[in-house]
């Protein structure tokens, strides 16, 4: 699913005098299949552009198109294409109200008239992709701990496999384990599917790790918007784009620093990045080790 | 979801104004005036007054009309409802328009008019009093007016602090709620459905999260004061003291002038005569 900002802009409580801008004449492309990682401090316009992208929020001015579609307050999307795309909000709270995580998981599956088996089927795969085993089946959600709510949250976004995917900080707040287990499954899942993600984060490393291009945000405005082998290139190329990434809160991380050295040490790294520490190993064997 | 973010009850706007710098009592006391004005008012000349007060007021304030406008859009539509009750309801006086056993009078339209200016002068004198006044002052204001009660064993001091709480989280709870519908709206929850069942299944899905999180603020804001050494049976000092300036000296005399005023045309029927009945 392809998304297109055109000289976009955002103004929350428009007209009032809490009125706040968020985003500012904001253009790209983001074509159907690719991992985008959106970056940037807190307020600087991260989940407005998740949310514009998902049709959740019409333009103050400019375009959006999703699937080719124009979206605004005149246009809603249509429930065919809502359908069609997976939200997951920082907060999983925002989002259960079911009795039971059974139901809270169908309940994205209800407008797909599956047969029961089949219903139960995927909910208890989607369940399991993300950790939790059948005894969850018939818990309430809201009495579950942070981790497993988020969990919960996620299966219930992932089980109806939507074609656009928006994750708003989908591992804040989770223990190291928890958020190991979601990262590994949303890369295997991307490469099974090649659904359009939008990945929104704080985190350096995890938009490494699973984006192939990276939007960093500051105030409202894009001021990278490219590869990551491009990010990196540029990081050793330009020591003032490193300063002005730190202004925006990307704070050099170890993991860039192992990539940069890579990179330093042989280029051919830059035509495919190592992902995590086994491919760095890999990487080293096949080319070095000869 | 506009409506959500202009909904103006419980939302300070910090401008710095001749209303916003007026005492908290000051402020309370003549939106109690307003309400009673609104219903000592049997004319319409008496109501207008009230609307051209509220007018000067909220010029006073330096509050954009735009926004202050748009913020009553939220009740328009139990306006709506009033009125058309009002309107089936009274079978007094001319028939205007009637269909079958619905019969439309004049006194009935005068009626549905004067609800409607009514409810909205009360709802636009509550609405100015919390956009220009901080939920802390407002509190202040409160306690210090209620304090004779004090004497007589009512905890004015917990109630006030509930009421600051209750308008505090106002604004909060529309922001969340505006959040969970996006988030309801993102998992397919139709809420311009056709189909009745699936709009009520939408709405369940806005409510249980929303009562939930309140809940759960509400625990953790209770552990948040208790660690701060809140205790609600001691007496706190206040750093800033409320004090009537010379301002508030004359609104509060111009308030008690035109609620003797409207006291007197309410019950001297001489009055009422020389201004004119509705």
């Amino acid at each position: 699913m392809e998304i297109v900002f055109d000289a976009v802009e955002y103004i929350y409580a428009e007209n009032t005098p809490f009125a706040k801008r968020a985003l500012q004449h904001l253009s790209f492309t983001l074509p159907s299949g690719s991992f985008t990682a959106i970056m940037g401090v807190t307020g600087s316009g991260k989940s407005t552009i998740g949310q514009l992208a998902a049709g959740l929020l019409y333009p103050t001015a400019g375009r959006v198109r999703i699937d080719g579609l124009e979206i605004g307050r005149r246009h809603p999307p249509p429930q065919s294409l809502r359908r069609r795309i997976g939200y997951a909000f920082q907060f999983p709270e925002h989002q259960l109200f079911e009795e039971t995580v059974r139901k809270e998981v169908a309940f994205s599956l209800k407008r797909l008239k599956l047969s029961p088996e089949d219903e139960e089927q995927r909910i208890i795969q989607a369940l399991r992709s993300f950790g939790l085993d059948e005894s969850y089946l018939l818990r309430n959600p809201l009495f579950l701990s942070g981790g497993e709510k988020r969990r919960v949250a996620l299966a219930s976004i992932f089980v109806s496999e939507p074609e656009l995917l928006v994750l708003d900080e989908a591992t804040a707040g989770l223990d190291p384990l928890g958020r190991e287990a979601i990262l590994n499954h949303l890369a295997r899942w991307y490469q099974a599917r090649r659904p359009t993600v939008l990945y929104i984060t704080h985190d350096l490393d995890e938009a490494l790790r699973l984006a192939d291009t990276l939007f960093v945000v500051h105030e409202g405005r894009l001021i990278w918007h490219g590869t990551v082998s491009g990010l990196i290139r540029r990081s050793l190329e330009d020591p003032q784009f490193t300063s002005a990434l730190e202004e925006a809160g990307l704070v050099k991380t170890s993991w860039q620093e192992v990539l940069m050295t890579l990179v330093q040490c042989d280029q051919r790294a830059l035509d495919a990045l190592p992902r995590h520490e086994v491919e760095v190993v890999q990487w080293i064997q096949r080319y070095w080790h000869r | 979801m506009a409506l959500i973010e202009s909904f103006p009850l419980g939302r300070y706007v910090p401008y710095t104004s001749f209303v916003h710098a007026l005492d908290p009592r000051t402020k309370l006391l003549t939106t109690v005036a307003v309400a009673a004005w609104v219903f000592l008012a049997t004319t319409a000349g008496m109501l207008c007054f009230i609307w051209i007060f509220l007018g000067v007021a909220l010029a006073a304030s330096k509050i954009p009309w735009k926004y202050f406008v748009m913020s009553l859009l939220p009740i328009v539509w139990v306006l709506v409802f009033l009125a058309i009750i009002q309107i089936v309801l009274e079978q007094r006086g001319t028939t205007v328009w009637q269909f079958g056993i619905i019969r439309i009078t004049d006194q009935g339209m005068y009626g549905a008019l004067f609800l409607v200016m009514r409810l909205v002068a009360l709802f636009a004198a509550s609405a100015l009093l919390t956009l220009t006044t901080s939920p802390l002052h407002l509190t202040r204001g409160l306690e210090s007016l209620l304090a004779p009660l004090k004497r007589l064993g009512v905890p004015i001091d917990a109630f006030s602090l509930m009421l600051t709480i209750a308008l505090r989280f106002i604004p909060t709870m529309l922001d969340e709620l505006f959040m969970i519908v996006k988030a309801q709206t993102a998992r397919g929850a139709d809420f311009s459905s056709k189909h009745i069942k699936s709009r009520l299944e939408a709405l369940l899905s806005l409510f249980i999260p929303l009562f939930v999180l309140s809940f759960r603020r509400a625990d953790r804001l209770a552990l948040a004061m208790e660690a701060r050494g809140y205790d609600v049976k001691r007496t706190l000092s206040h750093w800033r003291v409320l004090t009537f300036r010379w301002a508030d000296r004359l609104v509060l005399l111009g308030v008690v002038l035109i609620t003797m005023m409207y006291v007197l045309l309410k019950f001297y029927p001489v009055l009422h005569t020389l201004l004119g009945k509705p």
